[in-house]
């Protein structure tokens, strides 16, 4: 179990300093591209390529939020119940976010695995979208599985402290 | 089932599970899953599972969104935020409130270089803060001025608000943009009256912090060179054509970033912590994007937005009653929804009622964002609540920080009345400019 | 109502007095301030109730919120509506390709040609372009022509030489590159704004479309380049027709999805008489409606043959027989009377 835990946790922290890195490179590739533009020398698909890079920073970023519990909620009710109770609500909200997510993971896995096939790709640049999509599905994948992890800490508090 | 029925029961589900504390994100998404599943079968539930996470995460306009959030933390780590906020603080410090006032003034004057409400909040959220507890203001009213002062970011142009609006209505976005101008600096001095009367009423919740010598006061321009620097680059980039108001958000940063470097002021240490400040916010804030349009394509299959609108159509009220009554429903609607599909799934529906009323789109497009900033400071889902709870956790949780929003509800209310009797504050500027 | 508990996968039905009606949903991706909702989607909702007997009943959603046009075809597969209006130009990825043939430079001169040509050349390579899940109009439509608002006047190619124009695809590199112009893409939000303050100089655009978002306030020249595009009419899923009964089915296929088109291909008809006229009175003063002159529209169309010989190594690197394609292409434009451009 510890071991499971601390690669989920390895993985979501490497997927996050990639999408930190993607969030640095829009930023300079924007100015770089208004810049070229203003010299006649604009790039045909610069737009194109921001979209991409807001997959990745978005997708790669889900998971490391559900690990620090940043997803945001609402405690207005459950803050007042009792540890155990906060417990019990956690843990229906953890298997939620397991099943839901995981199924949109998948879902996106498989509609990767198809324009693999089928060789969809962006409009102007002719970038492959596979991957992209596989990120969305490996995204929402590592989300479900932070949240299991939480899941299965609400039953063995125990591990939290190791 | 009929349809409209399962929408009622998405609805009280979705609420039922927030709740339980279930994340916001999610408690959107499980409802609607399960409802598009019944309505339109499994190959919908996978097709829009794949399509609308694809179409929000790859959408160039809200590509500015985490743009101009890194925006705002590159200035607060480069001191440049503190230092605007300390310039209203020498000037209005002195007045019980005044550092509620300060907090307002500096974000008015952020607004004009960011064009996100929740980068807005993000940043003068961190700053205003500390000072204001520190000072000994009471929670929930310091709460309060820091996401009063957050809204006017989507109101004083750039706004990625208008830019959305005009979109869905083809009305001119640059019209729209200068439209902002003068409601947002009457809303701003609204929210100082606000935060000067609860003073009055309450004078424990904000004291007046030392007096400041006038030495000091006419100094504490000379700090604002750098910020006044990247109104420059923003707007002046703007407005000669160097780039679009999109685009104005990765420049902006960039400009942040240079700006910081010079001044020496950031590392690649806290270069990073700004990255994953940003990047925590971003993510957040998309997981609701994704969960609300995933809820809104439910919502539409249910025909509940339709519905809606044959009700106010089909009411025998003035132009002014039926504005009334579609104002009054998206207070309703903003209180519960995420702004930005809300918008994007009921202006659709009511645009040919007010094409209809002959209603300047220009006019209406000020209220709307008006009603959003509302609904970004309303519970249960209340963005801009949410940002602030991320950044200052201090503040004491998002009980307080309702509670401290909800009374600048009323400025935003006395600003709809004002636009509705005098619409030419919203109306003058675009139509004297072109 | 109509629904036994189980899920509906297809437009719900909705029990009216003894008759079942069919309810379809269409996805506008236009707002409803579009002249397609007034002229024709409203129009068309009466038509397809008068022909049904009121068996049938299309709801058009508008402003997208059903789905994003650029998914139309992953949407569409998925069933998360029943109806759109096909643009093929957003999925040249995919079999649509063929299609994109009728899209090269000055291939068009007026809106019937277009729907002419297409309805031929999808006779004989529209089989299967759409996927085997949607079904198409057997009539062609086409779009109002595309012109370029431009911030400074413009009357040969020369004119053009070093301006940046926004457009929306990369058919038109090759053009560009002969014309000496820098092709930008932007967000349809900063269309407007990127004229007015000089990001770009002008843009291809649609005549309407352009008009709808107010191009000529900052871009008042407007360029008549005769340049017609086709649009694809209107598209329905596969699944939605076969839960129709078999007459009514026919009855879509046959007659509802033609006259669609023709709807179509007669508003654009309309708008663009009515543009011209609009567009003359609304850049008065400011700048002008622009006729080229023969020698410039010689000029202009010249510079698209590379691009019309440039698309057959395309389609055979694609898997398609380009040359068989153009042929046939070629073929139909002679048997309709439609010339070359050059
Ligand atoms: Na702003
Ligand atoms: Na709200």
């Amino acid at each position: 179990m510890n071991r499971i835990d601390r690669s989920i946790t390895l993985l979501s922290r490497y997927a996050k300093y990639i999408s930190m890195f993607v969030q640095a490179v829009m930023m300079i590739f924007i100015t770089i591209s208004v810049i070229m533009r203003k010299f006649n020398h604009a790039v045909l698909g610069d737009y194109e390529l921001v979209q991409l890079m807001l997959v990745v920073l978005v997708m790669l970023g889900l998971a490391y939020v559900q690990q620090i519990n940043g997803h945001v909620s609402i405690g207005l009710i459950v803050d007042r119940f009792s540890k155990k109770t906060q417990r019990f609500f956690d843990g229906i909200a953890y298997l939620l976010i397991f099943f839901f997510c995981g199924l949109i993971g998948i879902i996106n896995i498989q509609v990767a695995i198809d324009y693999f096939f089928t060789l969809r790709t962006t409009a102007i640049l002719k970038v492959q979208l596979y991957p992209f999509v596989f990120l969305v599905g490996i995204g929402f994948i590592f989300w479900s599985l932070v949240a299991l992890l939480n899941l299965v800490k609400v039953f063995r508090p125990t591990l939290e402290q190791e | 089932m009929p349809v409209e029925v399962i929408g009622f029961i998405g609805i009280i589900v979705m609420f039922v599970l927030m709740a339980i504390r279930v994340p916001i994100a999610i408690a959107m998404m499980v409802p609607a899953i399960i409802g598009i599943y019944y309505i339109r079968g499994w190959d919908a539930v996978s097709t829009s599972l794949h399509t609308i996470v694809w179409n929000q995460t790859s959408s160039y306009t809200l590509a500015t969104i985490p743009m101009f959030i890194l925006m705002g933390q590159l200035l607060y780590i480069s001191g440049i935020s503190s230092e605007l906020f300390n310039m209203f603080r020498v000037w209005t410090g002195s007045l019980r409130g005044g550092l509620g006032i300060a907090t307002v003034g500096a974000s008015a004057i952020f607004s004009a270089a960011s064009g996100s409400s929740l980068a807005n909040t993000g940043t003068m959220g961190v700053v205003a803060s500390k000072e204001m507890l520190n000072s000994g203001y009471d929670k929930s009213l310091s709460a309060g001025a820091i996401i009063a002062g957050g809204t006017l970011g989507i109101l004083i142009p750039p706004s990625t608000a208008f830019i959305v609006y005009g979109l869905i209505t083809e009305v001119s976005i640059g019209k729209l943009l200068i439209a902002g101008i003068i409601p947002g600096i009457i809303l701003a001095l609204l929210y100082m009256i606000t935060i000067y009367v609860s003073v009055l009423i309450k004078p424990q919740f904000g004291p007046a912090v030392e007096k400041t010598s006038w030495k000091e006061k006419f100094s504490s321009f000379k700090s604002i060179y750098s910020i006044a620097l990247l109104f420059i680059l923003v707007i002046g980039g703007m407005y000669f054509g160097l780039f679009t108001p999109t685009e104005a958000a990765g420049v902006g940063a960039f400009g942040a970033l240079v700006i910081g470097l010079i001044r020496r002021r950031i590392t690649l240490k806290s270069f990073i912590t700004a990255l994953n400040s940003t990047l925590t916010t971003t993510s957040f804030i998309f997981a609701i994007v994704v969960g609300a349009f995933i809820l809104s394509y439910f919502m539409v299959l249910t025909k509940i937005p339709t519905y809606l609108s044959d009700f106010l159509t089909s009411t025998n009220l003035s132009t002014l009653g039926i504005l009334m009554l579609i104002v009054l429903m998206y207070i309703i609607l903003g209180a519960v929804m995420d702004s930005l599909s809300m918008i994007v799934v009921t202006l659709p529906i009511i645009l040919p009622t007010l094409v209809a009323l002959e209603v300047d789109l220009i006019w209406f497009g000020v209220i709307v964002v008006l009603l959003i900033e509302m609904a970004m400071i309303t519970p249960p889902i209340g963005m801009l609540c949410f940002v602030l709870n991320d950044v200052a956790p201090e503040m004491g949780g998002l009980n307080t920080i309702f509670k401290g929003a909800l009374r600048f509800v009323i400025p935003l209310v006395i600003m709809i009345v004002l636009l509705f009797i005098f619409p030419t504050l919203a109306l003058f500027l675009p139509s004297s400019s072109f | 109502s109509g629904s036994t508990g189980g899920k509906q996968e297809e437009g719900q039905e909705q029990s009216t007095g003894t008759s079942k009606v069919i309810e379809l949903d269409f996805n506008n991706v236009f707002p409803a301030t579009h002249h397609l909702a007034a002229n024709v989607f409203e129009p068309m909702e009466e038509v397809v109730k008068e022909k049904t007997d009121g068996q049938l009943k299309i709801n058009f959603h508008h402003s997208a919120v059903l789905g994003s046009v650029t998914s139309t075809l992953d949407d569409l597969n998925g069933g998360l509506y029943d109806m759109a209006l096909g643009v093929p130009g957003y999925f040249y990825d995919t079999d649509l390709f063929k299609l994109s043939l009728l899209e090269l430079p000055f291939s068009f001169e007026n809106v019937r040609d277009i729907a002419n040509v297409q309805t031929k050349f999808m006779e004989l390579h529209g089989e299967g372009v759409w996927g085997d899940k949607i079904t198409y109009s057997k009539v062609g439509a086409a779009s109002d022509p595309f012109v370029i608002y431009s911030t400074k006047e413009i009357r040969s190619v020369d004119d053009m030489k070093g301006m940046k124009v926004a457009v929306t695809n990369d058919t038109w590199n090759l053009v560009f590159e002969e014309w000496g112009v820098t092709p930008v893409q932007l967000d349809l939000a900063d269309l407007y704004e990127g004229l007015q303050r000089g990001v770009i100089d002008a843009a291809l655009w649609s005549t309407v479309g352009g008009m709808g978002i107010k191009l000529y306030e900052p871009a008042p020249y407007i360029v008549d380049l005769k340049m017609y595009l086709p649009i694809s009419g209107p598209v329905i899923r596969t699944e939605a027709l076969e839960k129709m009964p078999e007459d009514l089915r026919n009855l879509f296929v046959e007659d509802i999805l033609p006259e669609f088109s023709e709807m179509l291909v007669d508003n654009y008809e309309k708008q663009e008489a009515n543009a011209w006229k609009e567009l003359e009175k609304l850049v008065e003063g400011k700048g002008e409606i622009i006729k080229l002159s023969p020698e410039a529209e010689k000029e202009f169309k010249q510079s698209a043959e590379e691009t019309w010989n440039n698309w057959v190594d395309q389609a055979n690197e694609r898997g398609f027989d380009g040359e068989q394609l153009m042929n046939d292409y070629k073929q139909i434009r002679k048997e309709l009377g439609i010339e070359l451009p050059f």
